[in-house]
Protein backbone atom coordinates (compact mmCIF):
# COMPACT_ATOMS: atom_id res chain seq x y z
CA UNK A 1 0.00 0.00 0.00
CA UNK A 2 1.30 3.58 -0.71
CA UNK A 3 0.86 6.48 1.25
CA UNK A 4 1.27 10.39 0.15
CA UNK A 5 3.38 12.39 2.16
CA UNK A 6 1.79 14.88 3.65
CA UNK A 7 4.73 17.46 2.49
CA UNK A 8 6.11 16.69 -0.39
CA UNK A 9 2.74 15.05 -1.31
CA UNK A 10 4.54 12.31 -3.42
CA UNK A 11 3.31 7.96 -3.21
CA UNK A 12 6.02 6.07 -0.62
CA UNK A 13 5.53 2.66 0.91
CA UNK A 14 3.91 2.14 4.11
CA UNK A 15 7.90 1.15 5.49
CA UNK A 16 9.28 4.33 3.94
CA UNK A 17 6.55 6.80 5.56
CA UNK A 18 7.59 8.23 9.36
CA UNK A 19 4.51 9.55 11.37
CA UNK A 20 3.95 12.84 12.69
CA UNK A 21 1.24 12.82 15.02
CA UNK A 22 -1.83 11.36 12.12
CA UNK A 23 0.15 13.03 9.10
CA UNK A 24 2.62 11.04 7.07
CA UNK A 25 5.93 12.13 5.85
CA UNK A 26 8.61 10.80 3.57
CA UNK A 27 12.07 10.34 5.41
CA UNK A 28 13.37 13.31 3.58
CA UNK A 29 10.56 15.24 4.39
CA UNK A 30 10.17 14.17 8.02
CA UNK A 31 13.74 14.71 8.33
CA UNK A 32 13.67 18.70 7.45
CA UNK A 33 11.23 19.18 9.52
CA UNK A 34 11.11 16.87 12.82
CA UNK A 35 13.34 15.49 15.28
CA UNK A 36 13.40 13.35 18.38
CA UNK A 37 13.32 14.70 22.15
CA UNK A 38 16.57 14.21 23.54
CA UNK A 39 15.01 13.08 26.42
CA UNK A 40 11.18 11.35 26.05
CA UNK A 41 11.59 10.41 21.89
CA UNK A 42 8.75 12.46 21.01
CA UNK A 43 8.67 13.73 17.60
CA UNK A 44 9.14 17.34 17.68
CA UNK A 45 8.65 20.32 14.90
CA UNK A 46 12.16 22.05 14.21
CA UNK A 47 10.18 25.21 14.53
CA UNK A 48 9.42 24.88 17.71
CA UNK A 49 11.79 22.91 19.36
CA UNK A 50 13.63 23.81 22.75
CA UNK A 51 17.12 23.41 22.71
CA UNK A 52 19.69 22.09 25.97
CA UNK A 53 22.72 23.91 27.07
CA UNK A 54 24.75 20.72 25.07
CA UNK A 55 22.34 21.56 21.65
CA UNK A 56 20.31 18.51 22.02
CA UNK A 57 16.38 18.62 21.27
CA UNK A 58 14.00 19.16 23.49
CA UNK A 59 10.27 18.91 23.50
CA UNK A 60 8.27 21.57 25.30
CA UNK A 61 7.30 19.40 28.37
CA UNK A 62 10.71 17.76 28.80
CA UNK A 63 12.10 21.38 28.59
CA UNK A 64 9.45 22.84 30.86
CA UNK A 65 10.10 19.90 33.44
CA UNK A 66 14.14 20.57 33.50
CA UNK A 67 13.44 23.94 33.90
CA UNK A 68 13.93 25.57 37.34
CA UNK A 69 13.10 28.95 37.40
CA UNK A 70 13.50 29.71 40.90
CA UNK A 71 16.96 29.20 40.40
CA UNK A 72 19.11 32.48 40.31
CA UNK A 73 20.63 33.02 36.33
CA UNK A 74 23.27 35.44 36.14
CA UNK A 75 22.47 36.80 39.01
CA UNK A 76 23.56 40.81 39.78
CA UNK A 77 26.16 40.89 43.07
CA UNK A 78 26.42 43.87 45.01
CA UNK A 79 28.98 45.57 46.88
CA UNK A 80 28.08 43.64 50.04
CA UNK A 81 28.44 40.37 48.25
CA UNK A 82 31.92 41.31 46.95
CA UNK A 83 33.32 42.71 50.06
CA UNK A 84 31.74 38.83 51.67
CA UNK A 85 34.04 36.79 48.43
CA UNK A 86 36.79 38.51 49.71
CA UNK A 87 36.14 38.33 53.51
CA UNK A 88 35.47 34.03 53.06
CA UNK A 89 38.45 33.88 50.92
CA UNK A 90 40.91 35.10 53.05
CA UNK A 91 39.95 33.62 56.19
CA UNK A 92 39.67 30.33 54.28
CA UNK A 93 43.76 30.76 53.38
CA UNK A 94 44.19 31.68 56.71
CA UNK A 95 42.12 28.89 58.68
CA UNK A 96 39.63 31.24 60.02
CA UNK A 97 35.90 30.59 60.32
CA UNK A 98 34.48 33.67 57.97
CA UNK A 99 31.68 35.97 58.85
CA UNK A 100 29.08 35.83 56.00
CA UNK A 101 25.72 37.11 54.77
CA UNK A 102 22.22 36.36 55.98
CA UNK A 103 20.85 33.97 53.20
CA UNK A 104 17.84 35.22 51.12
CA UNK A 105 15.03 34.61 48.66
CA UNK A 106 16.28 37.04 45.79
CA UNK A 107 13.27 36.50 44.56
CA UNK A 108 11.57 38.55 47.40
CA UNK A 109 11.11 42.44 47.36
CA UNK A 110 13.02 44.52 49.66
CA UNK A 111 15.38 41.56 50.91
CA UNK A 112 18.94 42.20 49.08
CA UNK A 113 18.80 45.60 50.49
CA UNK A 114 18.57 44.56 53.90
CA UNK A 115 21.14 41.81 53.06
CA UNK A 116 23.54 44.42 52.75
CA UNK A 117 22.39 47.03 55.43
CA UNK A 118 22.80 44.05 57.58
CA UNK A 119 26.14 43.01 56.20
CA UNK A 120 28.48 40.53 57.22
CA UNK A 121 27.81 38.20 60.47
CA UNK A 122 28.59 35.74 62.17
CA UNK A 123 25.59 33.27 62.22
CA UNK A 124 24.08 32.21 59.23
CA UNK A 125 20.30 33.19 58.81
CA UNK A 126 17.58 32.62 56.16
CA UNK A 127 15.73 35.40 55.58
CA UNK A 128 12.99 35.07 53.09
CA UNK A 129 9.27 36.99 52.17
CA UNK A 130 6.12 36.71 53.33
CA UNK A 131 2.90 37.94 51.94
CA UNK A 132 0.77 40.09 53.55
CA UNK A 133 -1.79 38.48 55.75
CA UNK A 134 -4.20 39.46 58.80
CA UNK A 135 -2.99 35.87 61.11
CA UNK A 136 0.56 36.54 61.49
CA UNK A 137 3.33 39.08 59.58
CA UNK A 138 6.47 36.97 61.14
CA UNK A 139 7.15 33.53 60.95
CA UNK A 140 10.23 32.47 63.03
CA UNK A 141 11.83 29.05 63.53
CA UNK A 142 12.05 27.93 67.34
CA UNK A 143 15.15 28.36 67.84
CA UNK A 144 15.07 32.09 67.59
CA UNK A 145 11.43 32.41 68.33
CA UNK A 146 11.79 34.03 71.63
CA UNK A 147 14.33 36.91 70.53
CA UNK A 148 12.39 38.09 67.81
CA UNK A 149 9.19 37.99 69.86
CA UNK A 150 11.05 39.67 72.68
CA UNK A 151 12.57 42.58 69.99
CA UNK A 152 8.97 42.48 68.18
CA UNK A 153 7.43 43.49 71.41
CA UNK A 154 10.20 46.51 73.03
CA UNK A 155 9.70 48.15 69.63
CA UNK A 156 6.29 47.84 69.85
CA UNK A 157 5.60 46.44 66.71
CA UNK A 158 1.88 45.76 65.69
CA UNK A 159 2.72 42.20 63.93
CA UNK A 160 1.70 38.94 65.61
CA UNK A 161 4.24 36.07 65.19
CA UNK A 162 3.92 32.46 64.68
CA UNK A 163 6.62 29.49 64.51
CA UNK A 164 8.22 28.11 61.46
CA UNK A 165 10.49 25.19 61.05
CA UNK A 166 14.40 24.36 61.02
CA UNK A 167 17.06 26.94 62.21
CA UNK A 168 17.38 30.37 62.14
CA UNK A 169 14.72 30.81 59.70
CA UNK A 170 12.87 34.34 59.76
CA UNK A 171 9.97 35.18 57.18
CA UNK A 172 9.02 38.71 57.26
CA UNK A 173 5.69 40.40 55.40
CA UNK A 174 5.75 42.78 52.69
CA UNK A 175 4.13 45.72 54.32
CA UNK A 176 6.71 45.13 57.42
CA UNK A 177 9.71 44.89 55.16
CA UNK A 178 8.52 47.71 52.95
CA UNK A 179 7.99 50.25 55.96
CA UNK A 180 10.96 48.53 58.69
CA UNK A 181 13.61 47.73 56.74
CA UNK A 182 15.93 50.11 59.51
CA UNK A 183 14.20 47.88 62.44
CA UNK A 184 14.41 44.55 60.48
CA UNK A 185 18.12 45.19 59.95
CA UNK A 186 18.78 46.05 63.81
CA UNK A 187 16.76 43.04 64.82
CA UNK A 188 18.73 40.78 62.70
CA UNK A 189 21.87 41.94 63.63
CA UNK A 190 21.00 41.18 67.29
CA UNK A 191 20.26 37.59 66.24
CA UNK A 192 23.36 36.88 63.95
CA UNK A 193 26.37 39.23 65.44
CA UNK A 194 27.71 37.55 68.52
CA UNK A 195 29.02 41.42 69.70
CA UNK A 196 25.12 42.03 69.41
CA UNK A 197 24.06 39.24 71.03
CA UNK A 198 26.48 39.40 74.09
CA UNK A 199 25.66 43.18 74.90
CA UNK A 200 21.85 41.92 75.08
CA UNK B 1 38.67 42.68 23.06
CA UNK B 2 39.91 45.10 25.67
CA UNK B 3 40.66 43.89 29.12
CA UNK B 4 38.03 45.80 30.44
CA UNK B 5 35.38 43.98 28.08
CA UNK B 6 36.92 40.48 28.46
CA UNK B 7 34.01 37.81 29.74
CA UNK B 8 34.79 35.18 32.01
CA UNK B 9 31.64 31.92 32.99
CA UNK B 10 32.39 28.87 33.58
CA UNK B 11 30.15 25.55 33.94
CA UNK B 12 31.98 23.61 37.17
CA UNK B 13 30.43 20.31 38.49
CA UNK B 14 30.11 18.66 41.91
CA UNK B 15 30.05 15.31 43.64
CA UNK B 16 27.02 15.24 45.83
CA UNK B 17 27.34 13.21 48.93
CA UNK B 18 24.57 12.90 51.86
CA UNK B 19 26.37 12.24 55.16
CA UNK B 20 29.32 11.81 53.68
CA UNK B 21 27.45 9.05 51.20
CA UNK B 22 27.84 9.26 47.15
CA UNK B 23 24.33 10.13 45.81
CA UNK B 24 23.39 11.18 42.03
CA UNK B 25 22.82 14.89 41.73
CA UNK B 26 19.34 14.28 39.36
CA UNK B 27 17.54 13.18 42.38
CA UNK B 28 17.87 16.79 43.39
CA UNK B 29 18.47 19.27 40.18
CA UNK B 30 17.00 19.89 36.91
CA UNK B 31 18.94 19.95 33.86
CA UNK B 32 18.27 23.79 32.57
CA UNK B 33 19.03 25.59 35.94
CA UNK B 34 21.83 27.63 37.51
CA UNK B 35 22.15 24.59 39.55
CA UNK B 36 21.76 21.91 37.20
CA UNK B 37 23.14 18.91 35.82
CA UNK B 38 25.88 17.73 33.78
CA UNK B 39 25.05 15.84 30.50
CA UNK B 40 26.14 12.91 32.81
CA UNK B 41 23.03 12.72 35.38
CA UNK B 42 25.20 11.84 38.49
CA UNK B 43 26.84 15.06 38.35
CA UNK B 44 25.45 18.87 39.57
CA UNK B 45 26.86 21.73 37.27
CA UNK B 46 26.75 25.40 38.34
CA UNK B 47 25.96 27.77 35.46
CA UNK B 48 26.63 31.29 37.15
CA UNK B 49 26.94 33.22 34.30
CA UNK B 50 29.63 35.45 33.34
CA UNK B 51 31.34 38.96 34.54
CA UNK B 52 34.25 41.01 33.34
CA UNK B 53 35.48 40.38 37.06
CA UNK B 54 37.01 37.81 38.67
CA UNK B 55 35.43 39.00 41.98
CA UNK B 56 31.84 39.38 40.87
CA UNK B 57 31.44 35.72 39.10
CA UNK B 58 32.80 34.18 42.35
CA UNK B 59 30.14 35.93 44.04
CA UNK B 60 27.81 34.66 41.31
CA UNK B 61 29.13 30.97 42.20
CA UNK B 62 28.03 31.80 45.79
CA UNK B 63 24.84 33.00 45.03
CA UNK B 64 23.86 29.53 43.18
CA UNK B 65 25.54 27.70 45.75
CA UNK B 66 23.41 28.98 48.14
CA UNK B 67 19.83 28.59 46.20
CA UNK B 68 21.06 24.31 46.06
CA UNK B 69 21.72 24.88 50.11
CA UNK B 70 18.71 26.15 50.89
CA UNK B 71 16.69 23.92 48.56
CA UNK B 72 18.40 20.93 49.57
CA UNK B 73 20.41 21.72 53.31
CA UNK B 74 21.50 17.45 53.42
CA UNK B 75 23.67 18.00 50.27
CA UNK B 76 27.53 17.97 50.32
CA UNK B 77 29.39 19.20 47.62
CA UNK B 78 32.78 17.76 46.45
CA UNK B 79 34.80 19.23 44.17
CA UNK B 80 38.42 18.64 42.47
CA UNK B 81 39.35 16.25 39.33
CA UNK B 82 38.23 12.60 40.01
CA UNK B 83 35.60 11.80 42.83
CA UNK B 84 33.64 8.57 43.92
CA UNK B 85 34.63 7.61 40.27
CA UNK B 86 33.80 10.53 38.27
CA UNK B 87 35.46 12.68 36.61
CA UNK B 88 34.45 16.26 37.12
CA UNK B 89 36.46 19.09 35.34
CA UNK B 90 36.04 23.23 35.81
CA UNK B 91 35.61 24.51 32.21
CA UNK B 92 36.37 28.08 32.10
CA UNK B 93 34.32 30.70 29.30
CA UNK B 94 36.18 33.17 28.14
CA UNK B 95 35.25 35.88 25.57
CA UNK B 96 38.07 35.81 23.28
CA UNK B 97 38.86 34.11 19.64
CA UNK B 98 40.88 30.99 20.72
CA UNK B 99 44.57 31.29 19.28
CA UNK B 100 47.26 28.87 19.71
CA UNK B 101 49.11 31.62 21.97
CA UNK B 102 46.04 32.04 24.37
CA UNK B 103 45.42 28.44 24.83
CA UNK B 104 49.11 27.86 25.15
CA UNK B 105 49.42 30.88 27.70
CA UNK B 106 45.91 29.53 29.71
CA UNK B 107 47.86 25.79 29.89
CA UNK B 108 50.77 27.06 30.99
CA UNK B 109 49.35 29.57 33.88
CA UNK B 110 46.35 27.28 34.89
CA UNK B 111 48.41 24.03 34.95
CA UNK B 112 50.96 25.42 36.98
CA UNK B 113 48.60 26.44 39.58
CA UNK B 114 47.04 23.04 39.26
CA UNK B 115 51.04 21.49 39.76
CA UNK B 116 50.85 22.96 43.06
CA UNK B 117 47.36 23.05 44.86
CA UNK B 118 45.56 19.88 43.01
CA UNK B 119 45.18 16.57 44.02
CA UNK B 120 47.88 14.96 42.13
CA UNK B 121 46.18 11.13 41.75
CA UNK B 122 43.04 12.66 41.15
CA UNK B 123 44.36 14.28 37.89
CA UNK B 124 45.36 11.07 36.63
CA UNK B 125 42.68 9.60 37.31
CA UNK B 126 40.54 11.94 35.15
CA UNK B 127 42.92 11.92 32.66
CA UNK B 128 43.00 8.15 32.59
CA UNK B 129 39.19 8.85 31.98
CA UNK B 130 39.97 10.61 29.25
CA UNK B 131 39.02 13.90 30.57
CA UNK B 132 41.10 17.19 31.51
CA UNK B 133 43.64 16.66 28.61
CA UNK B 134 46.36 19.70 28.11
CA UNK B 135 45.30 22.44 26.04
CA UNK B 136 41.54 21.23 25.76
CA UNK B 137 38.90 23.59 24.81
CA UNK B 138 36.40 24.06 22.40
CA UNK B 139 35.42 27.69 20.19
CA UNK B 140 32.12 28.56 21.22
CA UNK B 141 30.06 31.78 19.72
CA UNK B 142 30.87 33.47 22.53
CA UNK B 143 34.72 32.82 22.38
CA UNK B 144 36.25 29.78 23.79
CA UNK B 145 35.20 27.20 26.72
CA UNK B 146 38.74 26.00 27.96
CA UNK B 147 38.59 22.87 29.37
CA UNK B 148 41.50 21.43 31.00
CA UNK B 149 40.91 22.66 34.90
CA UNK B 150 39.07 20.25 37.20
CA UNK B 151 36.46 22.21 39.59
CA UNK B 152 37.86 24.51 41.52
CA UNK B 153 34.89 25.40 43.76
CA UNK B 154 36.66 24.28 47.02
CA UNK B 155 36.99 27.60 48.51
CA UNK B 156 36.20 31.19 47.30
CA UNK B 157 39.78 31.80 47.33
CA UNK B 158 41.09 28.83 44.62
CA UNK B 159 38.04 29.91 42.73
CA UNK B 160 38.86 33.62 42.63
CA UNK B 161 42.36 32.86 42.05
CA UNK B 162 41.42 30.06 39.06
CA UNK B 163 39.57 32.96 37.26
CA UNK B 164 42.40 35.63 38.32
CA UNK B 165 44.90 33.69 36.53
CA UNK B 166 42.92 32.63 33.73
CA UNK B 167 42.07 36.43 32.82
CA UNK B 168 45.63 37.46 33.35
CA UNK B 169 47.00 34.77 31.31
CA UNK B 170 44.44 35.80 28.21
CA UNK B 171 45.24 40.02 28.97
CA UNK B 172 48.87 38.86 28.74
CA UNK B 173 48.84 37.58 25.51
CA UNK B 174 46.15 39.79 24.06
CA UNK B 175 47.33 42.77 25.32
CA UNK B 176 51.46 42.41 26.39
CA UNK B 177 52.31 40.02 23.54
CA UNK B 178 53.76 37.54 26.77
CA UNK B 179 54.84 34.27 25.91
CA UNK B 180 54.01 32.46 29.13
CA UNK B 181 55.90 28.90 27.36
CA UNK B 182 58.98 30.50 27.74
CA UNK B 183 58.56 33.03 30.82
CA UNK B 184 58.37 29.69 32.79
CA UNK B 185 61.09 28.01 31.27
CA UNK B 186 62.92 25.58 33.61
CA UNK B 187 61.40 27.42 36.57
CA UNK B 188 59.02 24.81 38.63
CA UNK B 189 55.25 25.78 39.00
CA UNK B 190 56.03 27.68 42.34
CA UNK B 191 58.52 29.57 41.64
CA UNK B 192 56.76 30.06 38.32
CA UNK B 193 53.60 31.59 40.11
CA UNK B 194 55.77 33.43 42.92
CA UNK B 195 57.23 35.66 39.76
CA UNK B 196 54.14 36.13 37.45
CA UNK B 197 53.27 39.35 38.89
CA UNK B 198 56.54 40.78 38.07
CA UNK B 199 56.08 39.19 34.39
CA UNK B 200 52.48 40.77 33.58
CA UNK B 201 52.46 44.41 32.28
CA UNK B 202 49.19 45.51 32.26
CA UNK B 203 47.26 43.96 35.49
CA UNK B 204 43.37 45.06 35.77
CA UNK B 205 41.82 46.53 38.80
CA UNK B 206 39.95 43.78 39.15
CA UNK B 207 42.56 41.06 39.33
CA UNK B 208 44.80 42.77 42.74
CA UNK B 209 42.73 40.69 44.78
CA UNK B 210 43.71 37.29 43.01
CA UNK B 211 47.03 38.16 42.50
CA UNK B 212 47.38 38.97 46.32
CA UNK B 213 45.50 35.75 47.02
CA UNK B 214 47.56 33.35 45.37
CA UNK B 215 50.68 33.79 46.90
CA UNK B 216 49.07 33.19 50.48
CA UNK B 217 47.07 30.20 48.79
CA UNK B 218 50.99 28.85 47.36
CA UNK B 219 51.92 29.09 50.82
CA UNK B 220 49.04 27.13 52.12
CA UNK B 221 50.16 23.86 53.96
CA UNK B 222 47.37 21.52 53.25
CA UNK B 223 44.66 21.55 50.98
CA UNK B 224 42.03 18.89 51.62
CA UNK B 225 39.85 18.20 48.49
CA UNK B 226 37.99 15.70 50.12
CA UNK B 227 36.15 18.27 52.09
CA UNK B 228 32.60 19.70 52.02
CA UNK B 229 33.04 22.75 49.99
CA UNK B 230 29.97 24.78 51.77
CA UNK B 231 31.28 25.82 54.79
CA UNK B 232 34.38 27.02 53.12
CA UNK B 233 31.31 29.56 51.52
CA UNK B 234 30.44 30.31 54.47
CA UNK B 235 26.91 28.43 54.01
CA UNK B 236 26.83 26.19 56.49
CA UNK B 237 23.91 27.23 59.29
CA UNK B 238 25.12 27.15 62.90
CA UNK B 239 22.18 27.50 65.50
CA UNK B 240 21.79 30.59 66.89
CA UNK B 241 22.48 30.45 71.17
Amino acid sequence: MSIECTNCCCKFNDEDIRWYGDDPYCEDCFTDRFTYCYRCDEPINRDYCHYDSSGDPLCDDCYENEIDYNAPDNPEINDAEREQIITLSKSWLNGKRAKSLIRINRNDLYLSDIQEGVGLVDLSLYLYGLIDREDYQIRVSPNIFNRVSQFVLLNKWDATLTEDKGYNRIGISKTLRENKQEEIIQLIKSIATYEMAEAE
Amino acid sequence: MSPEKLTLGCDPELVCRVGGEFTSASDYFKYQSSMGLDGNDEIAEIRPGYSTSPIDLTAKIRAVLEYGHEKYPELEFISGHYVDNYAIGGHIHISVEPTEEIIDALDVVLSSLSDCIDDQEQIIYRRESGYGKAKAYRKKIYGLEYRTPGSFLLSPAVTLVTFTLAKLAVVGVTEDNLNFHKLKGNDDSYSFLMKIEDYLVTIPDDCREGLDELKILLAKRSINWEENILPNWGLITEVAA
